[in-house]
């Protein structure tokens, strides 16, 4: 069996290569201040108690500045009422393996806790150790007979001291090369789920998004690309603009217009009142029609990149009397983060200093150095709350507008995006096609999958990763190796098809279409089997996946599979990504045609859990996330410009169409490596829910969004 | 012009029709009502005037001149709001950034039917989008509150 | 000429009919042959019913309890409907008193006070004819005669922002609906068979 190495496998391999060789956590600048005494890069302890804990990752609600700090506090023996968190500016010492030999701060690919769990670990035990020894100095007994328990350091003889008392002495002394670690058994913060850290800020309206950093003397922007995709600024006609009160200047730029103000709203007034005249395009023929085209002439292509291949698929399905076949496929989307891309930036001094919620620091920070022409070092970034990322924050675009903004503004300039411009100017999940192929005699004898799509891939990896392998068969993810079934003859190939639209990193990314993709085929298969489809499932995983097979049993078992009361239809879906496996089951009802998902039951193994409660949060999140765009959402292309613009047309799931209740259970895998949680609900809940719409009605959906589908079947 | 926001009078100096959105965030520096649509879309921007919910986005700041505007920073003005504390209890927000306006058509929505259904909670709350999926959670948060109200009265 | 005299007497005519009745309770009986004939009545009416089947108008008289939205008239988003209320969500949550300065378009229309009218009062998949019972029938109009209903045609400020919301506007102006609601009402309203 040709096995195709997977992204996520390299990655996993790397980690354990380089926490074998892992340094000593590099001290910046230990030293006693008013501040907060800091230990190590992570640690700082103020003396009045408080545990400043920054970690390198964004909080873009995924959890992670629980998450992290938990695994510190808990080595540290710190007490979690004293936690305070930050995410770190951009620092080398933030910088994780998340790309092969391509250091970077970022948060994505589910990885954080993977890439961080080891260092927070040692952090925080270097650290306890630290201050286990400055209190036994300071008692002159032996460090082995201190204790130490949320956050004090204890000795039978009596004595006690808190770690805020002890933090300055300790910071003095030498941080230990391989400090002793806590045993699981006795873990009071991990594995479970003390409260998030960001819940009062965030309930009191005082959470801090890019949005709402505020300086002296600041300045807002609005910003106006072009709507024809790639066309450039011919010309820009201002008067009307300039004579709003409150416009400050109009910026033209290569490909953008700036308008700076007083305040936002006029900025925003001004861009309404420009008159830009933009240059010809070559992507002005791009519309859906275009799309669908150059998608079709992929699948139809005579060659394409081999996948995975096991046995002779194209000859048993040549030689098959009555292939099972369909085409499907999925639109672009957008991320519609619901705070809208905002950057803030200030160059002064010959420094530039930026605040922006960005999944990206040090490529925010590099990008922010060519700009201005600083050292890296004259330049900061700091990382605020993230209203939403899900990949789109991991962009350059609009952080390199606010730097070149900030550029020809003398003073603190904040840019921030309307919500129009967000949705026309995204990075979009690509649209893709499939064309699968089955052979179904007794079982499943040959599966062929041919994927047709675009490669989100290209121009965000460094350009030499582009020749790998793994980054030619992205568009495929979850269909190869990874995908558990046992068949005979399987292959799986894959279209690359450039299209020359703005796509990136989706939630869940390839997963989130290829586990629509084949969940709802394998889901036609058992139909013509004449088999319930978890007794399919349960048959084609044989014996030799028992992971996968024990999150299918579980969520069979808690969704009352097979007994969904009068009027409600269930469909299920299996799919592994980002090293978790997670199994759906959602159970609907159709009303007018509409089909309405009451409930959800998902069952996840991601390995180790940190924080359960963050786990569910996230799964719940995904799932209704993937409802979202797989009941409605599509960006619709038109003579090269983005068809849609804000919210009464690009519709995000509300309230009164999500499903009241989503049960996650979680199951863990003791000694399995950490699998990433972040986007690992979204790929399931498509198939799922188009799987329980063929049980209502008999209407196989294969082109998402389902309204559409459900529209076009109608009419 | 002047404005009576979270029970204390201030003065602005804007245009009369700038959204009220923009005076709280831009003038005033009351950053806790977010932009989302601008177009009363998404609820992000929902404050309360004279108690009743509010899209400031669409709102002309004309409109609201001496009337009373309570704003997310202005509901817990004795600790936290009981509708918050279940927000924290049941560990609702994630990103966090629609969480201010979901929290104020809560408030409104308990105000007016302190016993809610969950179609009642569908017809309050389905003018707030969030994107993070945390509308289970909200449900379970309103509900909690809402006992937690009820109790406080002495039902 | 001919036409302009024969106006002018149905005019002072009119005028001279519109003597208080000696019973102030009583509605003013006024004779046939001082009305609009009733041919021209039920044109009149034809044009209303137009109106009243277009989305500006339709929208807000729904057969059910949720407002339409735009030219496909489909149920208003977000689950809004006349009991919306009832949880704190008014219309005027998002319709506000006055559009701002620089509208975009898709804004929630504006207008102080914007509401719905009583479930009985919808428009939507009524015919002609039962329209026109419904529309001279004080009863379903919130206790309005023909002149009243009029005077709510010409004067109504959420009624008038049909024809500048921004949307497609009724098939005629608002000045002409008024001169058709006259007519209907000087003909005693008469209705279309079914």
């Amino acid at each position: 069996m040709e096995d195709t190495l997977t992204r996520r496998g390299f990655l996993q391999g790397l980690g354990a290569l380089i926490v074998a060789v892992q340094l000593p956590i590099p001290s910046t600048e230990a030293q006693a201040s008013a501040e907060g005494t800091t230990l190590n890069a992570f640690v700082a302890i103020h003396p009045n108690g408080e545990v400043w804990i920054q970690i390198p990752s964004s909080e873009m609600g995924q959890g992670i500045s629980t998450a992290l700090p938990q695994i510190v506090a808990e080595e540290l023996d710190a007490d979690w009422a004293s936690i305070r968190v930050m995410t770190a500016d951009e620092h080398v010492d933030f910088r994780g393996n998340l790309i092969p030999f391509n250091p970077r701060q970022m948060t994505g690919g589910s990885l954080s806790i993977a890439t961080w769990a080891e260092p927070m670990r040692q952090a925080g035990a270097a650290a306890r150790e630290m201050l286990a020894l400055a209190a036994a100095q300071r008692w002159g007994v032996a460090v082995e007979t201190c204790t130490t328990e949320r956050g004090f350091v204890r000795h039978s003889a009596g004595h006690e001291a808190a770690y805020g008392d002890l933090a300055s002495e300790a910071s003095r002394l030498k941080a230990p090369r391989r400090p002793k670690r806590k045993d699981p058994a006795d873990y009071t913060l991990v594995g479970h789920s003390p409260p998030r850290t960001d819940l009062l800020a965030k309930v009191t309206g005082t959470a801090e998004f890019g949005a709402d950093v505020r300086l002296p003397g600041m300045v807002y922007a609005c910003t106006l690309a072009s709507p024809v995709l790639g066309a450039k600024v011919a010309s820009v006609e201002d008067a009307a603009t300039r004579a709003i009160p409150g416009v400050r200047d109009v910026l033209a730029f290569d490909d953008f217009v700036a308008v700076v103000a007083d305040s936002w709203w006029p900025a925003k007034q001004g861009v309404q009142a420009l008159e830009v005249l933009w240059s010809e395009s070559p992507h002005a023929a791009v519309d859906n029609a275009f799309i669908a085209a150059a998608l079709t002439a992929g699948l139809d292509a005579d060659k394409a990149v081999v996948g995975a291949k096991i046995g002779k698929a194209d000859e048993v399905l040549e030689a098959a009397s009555d292939p099972l076949e369909a085409v499907y496929e999925v639109p672009h989307v957008d991320h519609a983060t619901m705070e809208p891309l905002n950057c803030t930036v200030q160059i002064s001094d010959g420094h530039c200093e930026i605040w922006v919620g960005t999944q990206g620091q040090t490529q925010v920070r590099k990008r922010a150095a060519g700009f201005t022409g600083f050292k890296l070092e004259d330049v900061t970034v700091h990382t605020t709350f993230l209203g939403g990322g899900f990949g789109r924050r991991g962009r350059m675009d609009f952080t390199d507008q606010a730097v070149l903004i900030a550029k020809r503004v003398d003073a603190p300039v904040q840019m921030l995006w309307t919500r129009e411009e967000g949705i026309r100017h995204g990075f979009y999940r690509p649209a893709a096609m499939a064309r699968m192929r089955a052979s179904v005699g007794d079982g499943l004898e040959a599966l062929s999958i041919r994927v047709a799509c675009d490669n989100v891939n290209h121009g965000f990896l460094p350009r030499w990763t582009h020749g790998v392998k793994i980054i030619k068969v992205n568009p495929a993810e979850g269909l190869m190796g990874e995908s558990p079934y046992q068949v005979p003859n399987k292959r799986v190939e894959i279209a690359h098809v450039p299209l020359h639209i703005p796509i990136g990193y989706w939630r869940a990314v390839g997963h989130s279409y290829t586990a629509f993709f084949n969940e709802c085929f394998i889901d036609e298969i058992a139909h013509r089997l004449e088999q319930d489809p978890v007794e399919l499932r349960r048959s084609l995983l044989g014996n030799g996946h028992p992971r996968f097979r024990a999150v299918l049993d579980r969520a069979v078992e808690e969704s009352g599979w097979g007994s969904a009361p009068e009027g409600r239809f269930q469909g299920i879906a299996l799919h592994e990504s980002f090293g978790s496996i997670v199994a759906e089951v959602a159970e609907i009802s159709m009303e007018d045609g509409v089909p309405r998902v009451h409930r959800v039951t998902a069952a996840v193994d991601c390995g180790q859990v940190v924080n359960p409660d963050t786990v569910r949060a996230q799964i719940m999140g995904g799932v209704i996330f993937g409802l979202s765009a797989a009941m409605g959402e599509r960006i619709d292309f038109d003579g090269g410009e983005v068809r849609q613009a804000n919210f009464y047309d690009y519709p995000i799931l509300r309230m009164n169409q999500s499903p009241a209740e989503v049960d996650v259970h979680i199951i863990e895998t003791p000694g399995a490596p950490v699998g990433g949680i972040g986007e690992v609900g979204v790929p399931p809940i498509a198939p799922a829910v188009c799987n329980a719409i063929f049980a209502a009605t008999g209407i196989r959906i294969r082109s998402l969004p389902i309204d559409a589908a459900l529209t076009a079947e109608a009419t | 012009m002047k404005l009576n926001v979270n029970g204390e009078s201030v003065e602005v100096e804007v245009s009369e029709d700038t959204p009220l959105l923009w005076v709280l965030r831009d003038h005033l520096q009351l950053t806790g009502t977010k932009f989302g649509c601008g177009v009363a879309q998404c609820g992000a921007c929902t404050v309360h005037l004279e108690g009743a919910p509010l899209r400031s986005c669409v709102t002309p700041v004309h409109e609201v001149v001496d009337k009373d505007i309570t704003t997310i920073e202005g509901v817990g003005r004795d600790g936290l709001n009981p509708v918050q504390q279940a927000w924290i209890d049941h560990a609702v927000p994630q990103c966090g950034y629609c969480q201010s306006g979901q929290i104020m058509s809560a408030i409104a929505l308990l105000r007016f039917k302190p016993d809610p259904t969950d179609d009642d909670i569908d017809a309050a709350m389905s003018g707030n989008i969030c994107r993070c999926g945390t509308y289970p959670r909200i449900r379970k948060a309103i509900q909690a509150a809402a006992a937690q109200l009820r109790e406080a009265d002495g039902e | 000429m001919a036409n302009r005299l024969l106006f002018l007497g149905i005019l002072a005519a009119t005028a001279w009919a519109a003597d208080p009745p000696t019973d102030p309770t009583e509605t003013p009986v006024v004779p046939p042959e001082l009305t609009v004939p009733e041919a021209e009545g039920l044109a009149a009416f034809s044009d209303i019913y137009r109106v009243t089947q277009s989305p500006r108008c339709m929208n807000c008289h729904p057969a059910g309890d949720a407002p339409l939205q735009t030219d496909l008239s489909i149920p208003h988003s977000m689950g809004v409907t006349r009991n919306s209320v009832y949880v704190g969500l008014m219309c005027s949550t998002c319709h506000r008193s006055k559009g701002l300065g620089h509208t975009l378009p898709h804004l929630p229309p504006a207008d102080p006070h914007w509401r719905m009218p009583d479930a009985i009062q919808g428009f939507q998949g009524r015919t002609e004819a039962e329209l026109c019972r419904q529309l001279a029938d004080p009863e379903q109009t919130g206790d309005r005669n023909l002149d009243a209903l009029t005077e709510h045609v010409r004067t109504d400020h959420l009624l008038m922002t049909s024809w500048h919301s921004g949307r497609t506007p009724p098939p005629i102006s608002h000045g002409a609906l008024v001169k058709r609601f006259e007519a209907w009402a000087a003909a005693g309203g008469p209705c279309p068979s079914e």
